[in-house]
């Protein structure tokens, strides 16, 4: 897991080691401000002249600013390396996710995948910023402050060494044991979290089926084991102060009691009061340090949850690739479709499609008319390889997709989604998706033929105007033929429409379907409908149920052999006449 | 307004905990007094103990006449020591009990309150802030209850103590250390200042490139048919260069804050020994002013470096928990 966070360091790799150079020479300076005051306290014990003491107080004083230089310098660094670990950390996850299939996305599902780029990475930026300045400056403090008492106190320092253990071992200790707990509980406070949020999105059948009771009683429980797992975690946690304190108390008393025992009977040779006050100082950094240390871990440790959640977003390997040797150009628009079968998951237990066979020319019209449920953008969605086949082979051009380069496949292959999305930005700039090179002459061009033409002139901004996150200010219909026009802008040779005009009335349908007739004749045009008439005059349709192809023939040849297709047509008929009378 | 505010908020949240924990509470708090009391008087006995060594050196007695008060007075430290050891390890049981205790019961009234409440009010409201309740909220509130809470208590009652004591001894140190005291607030409160509001900037586009993600993944099929992968990572990495440029302005204040106070501190250390090093010249005869109505002494000064240190550190702390 280190190795593959550490690599998202890249460029912050300087400040990352500049930080702990400068926390060293801060925490030199801090440790040698008490042994300087020591002197300090003795010469004024002596009864120093003046001007002896404000020499001291001068070289006190540079110490103490060049201790904020080094201090304010680390802190600035630390800030930049661990903000840019979290930058490219996101980066290296935005990217990947870029490259993932949908099956991967799948996996993680989006909520996830945003989490673990936000509140994950947040995690780790923290614990990172702990390791490179506290991890460093904690041992560093105890050492150096170990160090200068035994210089000072000679023999009285042997108390530290008694009780330096006793505090290490007790906050280990309570790292070891709190550690697991805390991370048991915070999972058992997710799934809490999960069953609160699914009773909000189902509040309305809680309340339709009355089980308000059992929910209250089911949450109460689940509530309760958490409060006792978290308590008992805590009260663990909660002796950390105790056990420093005792240690402190522990130094104080040695250091009065022996302390004033070897000064008297030294006569302040071994140890003098200078020495006895700033042992105490020196004391209280080693045992503060320690705590400092054990808190550290202590998050550190909750970080590394993070960190696996991270790691394996950046390790997770892309289920669509691209072929080696790809081929770089699609010949014609035609398509087959050989034996395919199709499952979305390999632990899926039903197949999406099966058994399908079918062989479409370049240039032709298809429809495709089917119930929800029958896989019929499932279909589509194989002949730009947004999925892969799980047996039988999808060829375009006389070439399995597999083998064309993903970006040459999918810029011959215009889909237009069922789930249409438009993104935040202009009019223009959306439909520049097609063509980033689109002359405003063909972006116009492309909207004439999508009929978008006439309510973008009636914009104030016209192809200038803002749409905003998800297209919220343009309707269904308008949303649909924007989409389709950026579709057109890619000059495609198969363009797909997936239920693209069920929001466009039937006049303007039937005036976009004649544009493709006339203006993109060579194109393959694949249209998925729910309306029979969207379909009526293709050159050939094909009716979808339950992943199989039920039939394929002229819209009369269907009308007079298929059941499905004179149910739809039949029911769809009747109710345009009712709704006409 | 907004201080006011927040005042309210926690007489509130003190008294729910209270109506939760009616006897726990106050046994607790009078724990927790005891023990930050006991951690504030070690000065005196330092004073006393360092008076006891240098009216020794100045009489020539053995450790064997002199030690004996030494002795009585850490004796009377150990058994204080004993006592703020057992409310203090109390303190920390009865608090975790408090703490999650009121969590669940806090928790279990939400979502029954939340069963009563009409369709109307999950239609209306995001389901995002509803579950921010359950989560931010409480753990806001953990944070509150469970540290900061106790650890702004036992900042004031130290603070508090020691100053006391300083008055107990000499009027003018004192005043030193108020000096210092007040300039370290001044630092606090600027760069505190300074970055909360990089931090609040720093929220604003961590939620910014939420918003870009959510887009980008959400119209991921739409991105991979127009092969427009390379365009949305330039789209975020607009964004993430911006939250980098944010959020690392913002830690750089942040880390500032602690060297500075801690060095602020140290100035008033070495101020302090300046100041009572002067005093101490017996040709500027300078007169102390205390409660106590002792002369200045060194062992009046030493004592005052570590309650000095005692007060920065207590800012220190009271600091890292209201950020």
């Amino acid at each position: 897991m280190v190795k593959e966070i550490a690599g998202s360091l890249r460029e912050y790799k300087r400040p990352s080691i500049a930080t702990p150079v400068f926390v060293t020479f801060e925490v030199l300076l801090e440790c040698l401000i008490p042994f300087v005051i020591a002197k300090l306290v003795n010469e004024i014990q002596r009864g120093c002249e003046l001007d002896v003491i404000l020499k001291y107080g001068a070289v006190l004083v540079a110490m103490a600013v060049a201790s904020l230089v080094f201090g304010v310098l680390s802190g600035a660094m630390c800030a930049a390396a661990s903000s840019g670990l979290a930058k490219n950390l996101r980066k290296d996850m935005f990217y990947k996710i870029q490259s993932y299939s949908f099956q991967n996305i799948d996996k993680f599902n989006v909520s996830s995948l945003i989490t673990r780029m936000t509140t994950d990475v947040t995690n780790v930026q923290t614990a990172y910023m702990l390791i490179i300045r506290l991890v460093i400056r904690s041992p560093l403090m105890l050492i150096f402050s170990f160090i200068m008492a035994f210089v000072m106190g000679g023999s009285l320092a042997w108390v530290f060494v008694a009780v330096v253990p006793v505090l290490a071992i007790g906050l280990l200790l309570i790292v070891v044991k709190t550690v697991p707990l805390f991370r048991r509980a915070f999972r058992k406070y997710d799934k809490l979290n999960n069953s609160v949020q699914e009773n909000v999105k189902a509040a309305r059948e809680v309340k339709s089926y009355v089980r308000e009771d059992y929910e209250q009683q089911k949450f109460g429980k689940a509530s309760h084991v958490l409060r006792m797992d978290l308590q008992k975690a805590e009260r663990i946690l909660a002796l950390n102060q105790p056990i420093m304190q005792f240690c402190l108390y522990v130094v104080m008393c040695v250091v009065m009691s022996f302390g004033s025992y070897i000064i008297i009977t030294s006569a302040g040779l071994e140890l003098n009061v200078g020495e006895f006050s700033s042992i105490l100082t020196y004391g209280f950094m080693m045992l503060n340090s320690l705590m400092m240390l054990s808190m550290a871990f202590t998050m550190i440790a909750m970080a590394g949850e993070s960190g696996m959640r991270i790691v394996e977003v950046l390790t997770e390997e892309s289920t669509l690739k691209n072929p080696e040797n790809p081929v770089t150009e699609v010949k014609d628009g035609s398509i087959d479709f050989d034996d395919v079968s199709f499952k979305y998951s390999a632990s899926a237990e039903k197949n999406a499609l099966s058994d399908i066979n079918l062989h479409i020319k370049s240039g032709e019209t298809i429809g495709i008319i089917g119930g929800t449920g029958s896989s019929k953008s499932t279909l589509v969605q194989l002949i730009s390889r947004l999925y892969d086949v799980s047996e039988g082979a999808v060829k375009v051009g006389g070439v399995d997709v597999r083998k064309y380069d993903m970006e040459v496949l999918r810029n011959s292959v215009a889909m237009v989604l069922q789930k249409n999305v438009l993104f935040s930005g202009t009019i223009k700039e959306n439909l520049r998706w097609g063509d980033e090179n689109a002359t405003d002459e063909e972006i116009a061009e492309a909207c004439r033929l999508a009929c978008a033409d006439e309510f973008i002139e009636r914009f104030p901004d016209k192809y200038d105007t803002y749409i905003d996150q998800g297209g919220a200010n343009v309707s269904g219909g308008q949303k649909q033929r924007l989409c389709i026009a950026r579709a057109l802008l890619k000059k495609p040779k198969i363009l797909i429409l997936d239920d693209s005009t069920s929001a466009v009335d039937t006049h303007t349908d039937a005036k976009i379907r004649k544009a493709f007739r006339d203006y993109i004749p060579e194109t393959t045009k694949i249209i998925i409908a729910q309306r029979t008439a969207s379909v009526e005059d293709a050159d050939r349709i094909i009716v979808m149920d339950g992943g199989r192809i039920d039939d394929i023939g002229t819209h009369a040849e269907l009308l007079r052999r298929n059941a499905i297709y004179r149910e739809v047509y039949t029911s769809q008929n009747k109710e345009g006449h009712d709704l006409e009378d | 307004m907004k201080t006011e505010k927040k005042k309210g908020v926690l007489l509130r949240l003190f008294k729910t905990v209270f109506s939760f924990y009616p006897v726990l509470l106050p046994v607790a708090v009078a724990c927790i007094t005891l023990t930050a009391i006991v951690g504030a008087v070690p000065a005196i006995f330092m004073q006393r103990v360092i008076e006891g060594i240098t009216d020794a050196f100045e009489s020539g007695a053995s450790w064997d006449e002199a030690g004996g008060p030494i002795m009585r007075d850490v004796y009377i430290l150990i058994a204080l020591y004993v006592t703020s050891l057992a409310t203090g390890t109390a303190f920390g049981q009865m608090m975790s009990i408090i703490t999650q205790g009121t969590l669940e019961k806090l928790r279990d009234k939400m979502f029954n309150g939340m069963q009563k409440l009409p369709i109307r009010f999950f239609d209306t409201t995001g389901h995002g802030d509803i579950m921010s309740y359950y989560t931010n909220d409480i753990d806001t509130l953990r944070q509150l209850v469970s540290q900061s809470c106790p650890q702004i208590l036992i900042s004031a009652i130290t603070v508090l103590s020691v100053f006391f004591i300083m008055l107990y001894y000499c009027l003018w140190l004192t005043l030193v250390v108020l000096a210092g005291t007040a300039v370290m607030l001044l630092v606090t409160k600027r760069i505190g200042g300074g970055s909360a509001r990089y931090f609040m900037k720093q929220q604003q586009v961590i939620a910014e490139e939420e918003g870009y993600v959510e887009e980008m993944l959400v119209g991921q099929k739409v991105i991979k048919t127009f092969c427009h992968e390379q365009a949305a990572e330039e789209g975020f990495d607009a964004v993430n260069d911006r939250l980098y440029a944010a959020s690392s302005r913002a830690n750089r204040y942040a880390n500032m804050l602690a060297p500075a106070l801690f060095n602020i501190g140290n100035v008033l250390y070495v101020v302090l020994a300046v100041v009572g090093g002067i005093f101490l010249i017996p040709e500027l005869g300078v007169h102390n002013v205390s409660f106590s109505g002792m002369a200045i002494s060194i062992s009046v000064v030493v004592p005052f470096l570590n309650m000095a240190k005692q007060i920065t550190g207590s800012i220190n702390q009271v600091y890292q928990q209201v950020n």
